[in-house]
């Protein structure tokens, strides 16, 4: 039975995902353990300090520290389940428009934008390592705050489960050579 | 403010490479410039002191919180007003042990260094130095990022730690710029080139294709000018060609 790692359980989005790949004979686990199918972080940390705009009195401690959970803990957990993974070896992971160098239009959440930013880059250069292997990856704007969280579960369900454009004859066709971000509501946001 | 006071700027990271070409170049334009001084393997900010009496060098690492808010508080004190934040230093080195499932584990603490002194600084800096910033007509941001910096363009397939953190600065500018900009500031987002490293006797190392000074040419030039296009935030490469994000 394929297993499927989810980072946290504790709020609605998560949950929902969880009962879907359950309800769909997945095994869901919390703890990144040995032969994943699907790696799904769920991590979406905005801490309640990291509110200021320029001149606001933005805090660096407060940076460093949405750059520690939302990025240096979850590729910790990757790096220990990578190895192992198996079948789609899914990696999947959450971020948001306010990340979108082209289309972020916030001027506080310096630590989440920034920290969910660098994620972008990060998973990039790790999918363009690693899809010749087989590895695929997804990222994900649950919409958090302007949009129903049973439906964006519901959506990322499909988006994380769904296998993109592969065309083994053409490879200049596979669209999963293209990482993209993708909101509950299916579009595209520019990096 | 008055058309004829001399022009203040600061420049981090300016002991060797990008950010002495600046200030050397900025001096030449006439500039009163505070050079972000971090790194004592460099004296040429020391030598060129002693002909250049606009040259004020400031002990200036970045990634210390102290050492900005000293640094505002010398500008605060000696000028009063700063016309241009150049927000140039960076952390490239350390070891290749950055990338998931590569032969080391990734060290998150270099990631968090590399992140706190290249990312971090830069909404930092103008928080601290906005009200000097806001006493001046001027008001130009720049801020020295990467090719590697654009998730759209990324082919590598390693050295993970040096581009994520000038993505991460992208954005954070795009934040400013959504805030600032209304307020009348330039910004400015750079592409120096790779660059020839300044050995510490101010030579280059030959690796690497562009001369800093030629860099520096284009990046003094941009922010001297006004564009047409201010209202946008834009990526711009050390030849004047603009990058997608």
């Amino acid at each position: 039975m394929s297993k499927v790692y989810i980072s946290s359980l504790d709020r609605e989005f998560s949950r929902e995902l969880s009962r879907l790949f359950e309800d769909h004979g997945y095994t869901v686990t919390t703890e990144p353990e040995e032969g994943l199918e699907y790696f799904i972080d769920v991590t979406d940390r905005r801490l309640p300090e990291d509110h200021a705009a320029v001149g606001g009195g933005i805090d660096p401690k407060v940076l460093d520290q949405a750059y520690l959970e939302n990025v240096c803990r979850p590729l910790a957990a990757l790096e220990k389940a990578f190895p192992s993974m198996t079948g789609k070896k899914r990696i999947c992971f959450l971020s948001s428009r306010d990340a979108s160098v082209n289309c972020s239009e916030k001027i506080t959440g310096y630590g989440y934008s920034m920290s969910k930013a660098a994620l972008h880059n990060i998973l990039t250069i790790t999918k363009n390592t690693w899809l010749p292997e087989g590895y695929t990856f997804r990222l994900f704007d649950p919409m958090d705050g302007t949009y129903c969280q049973k439906k964006a579960a519901a959506s990322a369900f499909r988006y994380f489960t769904q296998d993109r454009y592969l065309d083994d004859d053409d490879p200049d066709r596979n669209d999963e050579k293209n990482l993209l971000l993708r909101d509950a509501l299916g579009r595209e946001i520019p990096w | 403010m008055s058309d004829t006071r001399i022009r203040t700027a600061l420049v981090t990271g300016a002991d060797r490479g990008l950010g002495y070409e600046i200030v050397l170049q900025l001096l030449q334009k006439g500039f009163r410039v505070y050079a972000g001084k971090f790194n004592d393997e460099y004296s040429l900010l020391d030598d060129l002191k002693k002909d250049q009496p606009e040259l004020v060098p400031i002990k200036l690492d970045v990634s210390i919180y102290e050492d900005i808010i000293a640094a505002e508080k010398i500008i605060r004190e000696d000028s009063g007003y700063l016309d241009l934040l150049v927000s140039n230093a960076a952390f490239m080195g350390g070891p290749r042990n950055d990338a998931i499932g590569g032969e080391e584990p990734v060290d998150y603490d270099l990631l968090r260094f590399s992140f706190n002194t290249n990312s971090a600084p830069a909404p930092v800096l103008t928080d601290v130095f906005l009200p000097l910033l806001l006493k001046s007509d001027f008001r130009c941001l720049h801020f020295t990022s990467s090719e590697i910096s654009s998730v759209r363009l990324m082919k590598r397939t390693g050295g993970m730690r040096y581009a994520m953190t000038k993505t991460a600065l992208n954005v954070s500018v795009r934040m400013m710029f959504n805030q600032l900009r209304p307020l009348g500031f330039r910004f400015r987002l750079f592409q120096p080139g790779w660059m020839k490293r300044m050995l510490p006797d101010g030579t280059l190392d030959p690796r690497a294709r562009l001369d800093p000074k030629q860099s520096a040419e284009m990046a003094v030039r941009l922010i001297l000018e006004e564009r047409p296009d201010e209202d946008r935030l834009a990526l711009v490469d050390y030849l004047g060609n603009e990058l997608s994000f």
